[in-house]
């Protein structure tokens, strides 16, 4: 045993010396402005931000907190500010379909004077046509239109008068009608007098009565017509009016516009429009404030402005780049459809939904066009439709608004088709690995829209630069999120912590988020301590406050080892029982327990079996561990006869599943002590994988593993005797507790490397495993020497009783017969 | 009331209904009147002699302005009309008059409308009527016309609605019935009424005289008073400056040295505010 030495105290931790430090706390140090540890994340960025070409797009992935939302809108805010605000985008009223309203382009700055522009020209309109129709002139001719109607009417009625009373007739006015009437004196004749008439008389006067009304008939039936003509002589003369009033404040804005063949077009409509409709600019009396109009009069009225004819002369200033410097850049925090493509809103008129181009509302894509745009992909696939919009956007390269309800046909009402604006937009998502996987995988279309991927890392070489770039980051955060200032102690510390915590003594992780969390909670602890600047212990307080809040579950389980609930052994010998260590990984925190394993062996058909396969408890992996073993065993020890064994493996006291194959160098070490009948030490603990050959080969979370056979002992009471086997590979992964590491150095606790299963077993058992002869027999009183003649025993042992069976099978045959 | 109010002595205002929208604004502002000089309010409705008569004819038939449709007329359907109109005047009366604490009364008389409200006249001391009843033109009815002519009091000749704080326009010519005008004037002045006075004088020295007496007897009301001076009234001329500014009641000598019947006739035909016609 002697010939392996355990590890020595420096081997178990890797740490930092503050003293190679340049500064004496964080305050001396220059902000570190690059993004640390992601050479080839920055490079993609980088290439996808300048490439100019369709399809560019960037998807960051990489696991949370490894800064690739910051990194990428880092890049595109300086990239953004060098490049020309993009043109403001407004849209208008389409006056040939009222449901398809135009988008109109301005350069950045312009859009807000447009719409400045229309309200004003409203408001003189409003003015001008007003005063326009007020004037004498125009009262003066349309008063001459309408007098004509009503003068005609008279004229006409007073020549039936004429005719009536040259017959001794009149024309009565009644409260329905007209009616002719005999009169005398003034007066309508009394029927007596009427009667008096000679019959000659009365008959002419019946007659005349009869031929007036025809006429009268006719007279009354041309009214209508002439109304009519006078109507369409007062609409022209509006019209005259109103295109003359208009034309010089519109040709003033056309002269503006010039240059906007779109915006001449449009004041083309509208001064058509203007003209048409000149009524809408003529103030109309409104229903009194009590009411007299009633309710429904107060809800039609044009005084509300959803009513306003004039609303269709407004423009919807849709993108205003207004003093704005740069190219946008657009985090969108909640992509659902209607905020990354826009909307049509609507509102509620007499109980109805009704909408017109003024309410329609920008989204992401439009806001960001001409500039750069990030989304967090999870919330894209989250949001229903929002994927496919998105998609569909990008590919056809301009931006639809269509609303969800109008595409399912869910909704009837009235809506828009707003005229789709160009997109030129670059576009990033930030995402997991694996939905870039997914997506690469299943999403036919991904690979035309995303065609640079940034692959965001999540640990670094720990390298002397990288430490020093290390503290500067430190630094930089410190100072963002208002800290108190590190000592180089404290820095070291949390470099130290960084290493653990990818579990790599040669590594350091740059999931920033969680060295950021460390930073804040230590500058806590130091204001608790009352310190000026942080320093180790308080980084020290933080890393424990945070394995205390989230290990309860670890102190459980001690607690029912240590109270021999679950009976681990640390101390005497034991034939086919070995210590086997496993991690439990609870959330972000994890933590090793040791675990009895043992090993029975009897007479058999060579089988190894695995209890926790049986019962289904057994991952793949660690059953593919169990049968490398039946080859290892075989290969060796029984290579030229049958190896006629039967063993079986268990967790002992293990009532979840099993999985990995750190435990099967140690389930070898219990079949080789329970085959040998040598018995194993109980004071120490055994991890490592093993492969055909025996050798053992590297586990992941050793430190936990350790620490966790440790807080066993320790509670105990350390004798010296106590330790852990790992494999040699697995040394370089070391950042042991500081407690271990004194432990150790007080040769109270141990660490042996091990390289394979023969290094293995010598130290367990303190019997030498032995190196076979040319013949592949090993000596007698070594372990391997003693599995050797022990499988030789079970072979032969089989072999009487194979020939056994047919001498047996005839005396049960004669016993049967006897009882029978 | 305020003391010049009381001075004008209105005790008792007919009003002459006959269902058609004028004369239902010439309800309103009696009703107005009524209320403000505390004067009791007197409804009458005329059942047309004529219109009875004639529907006595077997081969009259009432042409519809509307429709141009001819109708058969009987008696007692038009007694039926005659009878509703007048209810509805009477309910119309009854609802305006409600809450006012108003004295008032209503009759119905048969006969020639002119004759009777001629008649009826003599028991009140101002009567309003609308201008063209039925047949709703804007040139004055012949019931009207003779009331302008025969009427024994002052008349309120109304075309549509009148509100208070309307502009008013007064003729005056310094004779004695242009005191009274003056004085009538109150009736329809009301607080931020525009007041425009029209002087009849036959020299600038006259007109300037004329000026001081009216503002002597309107007072506050004539504070802000625009004046004119004109030699003589021409009725096209006159009507033309008030459809220009806005004429809401003119106040005018029913007759008077310079101003014949005919005159105001021809007047009235031409413009469509309220007249009030002082004698």
């Amino acid at each position: 045993m002697g010939s392996f030495e355990p590890l020595a105290p420096r081997q178990l931790y890797h740490p930092v010396d503050p003293t190679d430090f340049q500064f004496e706390t964080t305050e001396n140090l220059p902000d570190f402005f690059e993004i640390i540890g992601q050479p080839r994340a920055v490079e993609a960025v980088r290439f996808g931000m300048g490439i100019e070409k369709e399809g560019y797009n960037i998807f960051a992935h990489g696991p949370t907190g490894t800064g690739k939302r910051s990194l990428v809108r880092q890049f595109f805010e300086k990239k953004a500010s060098q490049e020309p605000v993009p043109d403001d985008w407004c849209y208008v009223h389409n006056f040939e379909h009222d449901y398809r309203p135009n988008a109109i382009r301005l350069p950045a700055g312009r859009g807000a004077i447009f719409k400045r522009d229309m309200e004003q020209l409203v408001e003189e309109l409003r003015t001008t046509i007003s005063s326009a129709f007020e004037s004498d002139e125009y009262r003066a001719r349309r008063q001459v239109a309408e007098e004509e109607v009503n003068q005609r009417q008279e004229k006409a009625l007073e020549e039936m008068q004429e005719q009536a009373s040259q017959h001794n007739l009149t024309l009565i006015r009644t409260p329905g009608g007209l009616v002719f009437a005999p009169v005398r004196d003034g007066e309508v004749m009394q029927p007596e007098e009427f009667q008096n008439l000679s019959q000659e008389e009365r008959e002419t006067l019946e007659k005349t009565v009869g031929e007036l009304q025809e006429q009268l008939q006719k007279v009354l039936q041309l009214v209508p017509v002439w109304q009519r003509e006078v109507r369409q002589r007062v609409r022209e003369l509006n019209r005259e009016i109103t295109n003359y009033a208009v034309s010089g404040l519109m040709a003033e804005l056309r002269q503006k516009y010039s240059e906007f063949d779109e915006i001449t077009a449009y004041l083309d409509a509208v001064q058509k429009d203007v003209v048409e409709n000149s009524s809408n600019f003529i103030p109309q009396e409104e229903p009194s404030a009590d009411g007299a109009g009633g309710p429904l009069a107060a809800l039609m009225s044009r005084a509300r402005p959803e009513q306003q004819p004039t609303r269709r002369y407004q423009v919807n200033l849709l993108v205003d780049h207004q003093g704005k410097q740069g190219a946008p850049v657009i985090y969108e925090d909640n992509p659902t459809y209607q905020n990354l493509i826009g909307r049509v809103e609507h509102m509620a008129q007499m109980g109805a939904l009704v909408t017109d181009f003024t309410l329609i509302k920008p989204g992401a894509l439009h806001l960001a066009n001409g500039g750069y745009l990030i989304l967090d992909v999870r919330k894209v696939l989250q949001q229903p439709y929002t994927w496919e919009a998105l998609k569909r956007a990008l590919l056809s390269r301009q931006i639809t608004i269509e609303s969800i309800g109008q595409m399912l046909s869910l909704i009837t009402t009235i809506s828009l088709e707003p005229e789709p604006i160009p997109l030129d937009i670059k576009l990033a998502l930030i995402g997991d690995r694996w939905l870039y996987y997914l997506l690469s995988q299943l999403e036919p279309d991904f690979h035309e829209l995303f065609k640079v991927q940034a692959d965001f890392d999540e640990i670094m070489s720990r390298t002397d630069d990288n430490q020093d770039s290390y503290a500067r980051v430190i630094a930089t955060i410190t100072r963002q999120e208002q800290l108190r200032p590190f000592d180089r102690s404290a820095v070291a510390r949390v470099i130290e912590h960084s290493s653990r915590m990818v579990g790599d003594a040669e590594k350091l992780s740059i999931q920033i988020s969680n060295i950021t969390d460390l930073l804040q909670e230590a500058d806590y602890w130091a204001g608790q301590n009352g310190n000026g600047a942080v320093d180790s212990s308080d980084v020290q307080k933080a890393i424990d406050a945070q394995i205390y809040r989230s290990d309860r579950l670890r102190e459980r389980f001690q607690e029912s080892i240590l109270r021999e609930t679950v009976r681990i052994n640390t101390q005497g010998s034991a034939v086919g029982q070995v210590n086997g260590l496993s991690v439990i990984q609870l959330g972000d925190f994890s933590f090793g327990i040791p675990s009895r394993i043992s090993a029975r062996v009897r007479l058999g058909k060579g089988e190894v079996i695995n209890i926790e396969r049986e019962v289904d408890m057994s991952g793949p992996i660690h059953s593919k561990g169990v049968l490398i073993l039946s080859g290892f065993l075989g290969a060796r020890y029984a290579a030229d006869e049958n190896l006629s064994l039967s063993a079986s493996l268990v967790f002992e006291q293990s009532y979840s599943g099993v999985d990995g194959d750190s435990a099967s160098s140690t389930e070898l070490y219990a079949l080789l002590s329970a085959i040998s009948k040598i018995p194993i030490r109980q004071s120490l603990a055994v991890t490592g994988s093993v492969d055909q050959h025996g050798n053992v080969q590297a586990i992941g979370g050793v430190n936990e593993k350790i620490e966790g056979f440790f807080d066993i002992c320790k509670a105990r009471g350390l004798t010296g005797e106590q330790g852990v086997l790992i494999p040699e590979s697995n040394v370089k992964n070391l950042m042991l507790r500081r407690d271990v590491v004194e432990a150790v150095a007080e040769g109270k606790f141990q660490v042996f490397p091990v390289a394979n299963i023969d290094q293995g077993i010598e130290i367990l058992t303190g019997i030498p495993a032995g190196e076979p002869d040319e013949e592949g027999k090993y000596p007698a009183d070594t372990v391997n020497g003693r599995v050797q003649e022990r499988l030789a025993e079970l072979a032969k042992k089989r072999e009487e009783l194979d020939k056994k069976p047919k001498d047996e099978e005839k005396e049960g045959k004669q016993e049967e017969e006897g009882e029978s | 009331m305020s003391a010049a109010e009381s001075s004008l002595d209105i005790r008792r205002i007919l009003v002459a209904l006959d269902a058609s929208p004028q004369s239902m604004a010439a309800l309103q502002a009696a009703t107005q009147l009524a209320a403000r000089f505390e004067a009791e309010l007197i409804g009458v409705f005329v059942e047309d002699i004529n219109l009875i008569r004639l529907a006595n004819y077997p081969f009259t038939r009432e042409v519809d302005r509307y429709s141009s449709s001819p109708r058969r007329l009987d008696s007692p359907q038009m007694e039926l009309h005659l009878r509703a109109h007048a209810r509805r005047v009477q309910q119309a009366m009854a609802a305006m008059t409600k809450d006012s604490g108003l004295r008032w009364s209503f009759r119905i008389v048969r006969g020639v409308i002119s004759v009777e409200l001629v008649a009826a006249a003599l028991e009140a001391d101002l009567i309003l009527l609308g201008k063209s009843g039925w047949s709703g033109r804007k040139r004055v009815g012949s019931t009207t016309r003779t009331m302008i002519v025969q009427s024994p009091r002052q008349v309120l000749v109304l075309q549509r609605r009148v509100r208070p704080g309307m502009p008013i326009t007064i003729i005056y010519d310094g004779s004695e019935i242009g005191l009274k005008v003056l004085q009538a004037s109150r009736l329809v002045w009301a607080e931020g009424s525009a007041v425009s006075v029209l002087l009849l004088a036959e020299s600038p020295e006259e007109a300037q005289r004329f000026q001081s007496e009216v503002k002597e007897e309107l007072g506050e009301a004539a504070k802000e008073a625009q004046f004119r001076w004109r030699p003589n009234l021409d009725a096209p001329r006159l009507a033309r400056l008030l459809r220009s500014e806005g004429c809401g009641v003119l106040v005018l000598p029913a007759e008077s040295d310079q101003i014949s019947g005919e005159i105001v006739l021809n007047l009235m035909n031409q413009i469509e505010c309220a007249v009030l016609l002082v004698r």
